[in-house]
């Protein structure tokens, strides 16, 4: 009788030790995995990473010399609409080179805007899809479960600002676009 | 009764114990050895630290699928592998001369290569053969005005000397091996090669090296 309360005295604390012990073990595990979370603001990710502002500061300097180029045939097609107004009596070559000029420009201008929306949609779409890889990396090395990212859209509606690893992120992002992690 | 709260005590500590072990080793695994422990290297020892996926001669960067890794070639390289090649032995007075062939340059060596890919670079995701014959033209003739090297000194080196190697698919990889001059390098101890990838449309890439208060291994003259 006694042995048989002894055998149960034991079940019951080995069975304790065991579901004691799976519990602690999954709490740790789902707090490891609460903690391996955490959110980047992308607006800010975007605006700071430096190829963005490289390829900012390249396409202004190329539409700069493309909009000089535009000044110089603009003053020259104002030139030749001031000579036309000033004759009264204009001859067609005068008109024609005049219309041809007209539409030089317009082309021209249009090339430039075309330029300006394809090299955009371009450089952004090369931006994006590095920024994306390096955070992966950053993830990956720092063994992070999931990086969300906060914007504008409402996907993620609340984090805790302890949470925000955006600084972190893009001082990484940074020094591995530089090539130097 | 006190046995089962010891027992339950000693299974948190070992839990808590494995978890810091855990711990340990993402620690050790971000190790890299940059630098042979030897200033003074056998021609051997030289290929096999140059060839080690971390020495400090490698830099790697994976963008999407692609994968880029630009390798520095110090002279004592090339000049091994030219030695190598032509079965000749590694004596000073091959070496010197050798070293006089490759003194004006400073090399890289990038390979470029898709993942799950093994097929020529050029013929991936190709719509026709006009694309493929664009391509080809563009690593052979115009990829090197996409290269340049920048250091603290100079911002823009151009790119003097290119080849690109084509291997018909023979390799999952492509190689491109070029060069900036010594003279526009000057003293320099950063060096950034700056490539921007018009062929698969992904930007700018950067790789940078540092050689501040370093100093690359020698080769030992037998």
């Amino acid at each position: 009788m006694k042995s048989n309360k002894l055998l149960v005295l034991t079940i019951s604390v080995a069975l304790a030790i065991i579901i004691g012990s799976f519990a602690v073990w999954n709490s740790f595990q789902l707090k490891t995995s609460i903690e391996n979370t955490a959110f980047v603001n992308l607006t800010v990710l975007f605006d700071r990473f430096e190829m963005k502002k490289e390829f900012e500061a390249k396409l202004k300097n190329d539409l700069s010399q493309k909009q000089n180029e535009l000044d110089s045939l603009l003053f020259q097609l104002q030139g030749l609409n001031n000579k036309l107004s000033s004759t009264e009596k204009n001859n067609d070559e005068d008109i024609m080179r005049f219309q041809q000029m007209q539409n030089y420009y317009i082309q021209q201008k249009k090339s430039v805007e075309e330029y300006s929306y394809t090299k955009t949609q371009q450089y952004d779409s090369q931006i994006l899809e590095q920024l994306t890889q390096y955070v992966k990396d950053f993830g990956e090395q720092k063994k992070y479960d999931y990086i969300y990212g906060l914007n504008n859209n409402g996907n993620l509606m609340y984090a805790k600002e302890q949470k925000d690893i955006t600084e972190e992120v893009l001082s990484f992002i940074n020094n591995k676009y530089q090539g130097k992690n | 009764m006190n046995f089962g709260i010891l027992t339950y005590i000693f299974t948190i500590t070992s839990i808590l114990f494995l978890s810091c072990s855990y711990d340990q080793d993402i620690t050790n695994e971000k190790s890299t050895q940059v630098l042979p422990e030897k200033a003074i290297l056998t021609p051997q020892e030289y290929i096999d630290w140059s060839s080690q996926p971390n020495n400090l001669l490698i830099k790697e960067k994976t963008i999407s699928e692609f994968n880029y890794k630009i390798k520095y070639l110090p002279t004592e390289q090339l000049v091994i592998n030219e030695l190598n090649k032509s079965n000749k032995p590694i004596t000073t007075e091959n070496i010197n001369t050798l070293k006089k062939e490759y003194e004006g340059m400073e090399y890289f060596e990038m390979r470029v290569q898709v993942e799950n890919y093994n097929d020529e670079l050029a013929k991936y995701l190709v719509s026709d053969m006009s694309e493929y014959q664009t391509r080809i033209a563009y690593m052979a003739f115009a990829m090197q005005n996409n290269i340049k090297l920048s250091t603290e000194i100079n911002n823009e080196i151009p790119c003097k000397l290119f080849h690109f190697e084509r291997t018909y698919g023979i390799t999952p990889y492509t190689t491109f091996l070029f060069a900036f001059s010594k003279q526009d390098i000057g003293n320099a101890s950063e060096r950034t090669v700056i490539y921007d990838d018009e062929l698969f449309n992904k930007g700018r890439l950067k790789f940078n090296w540092s050689f501040k208060n370093i100093e690359l291994p020698k080769i030992a003259i037998l």
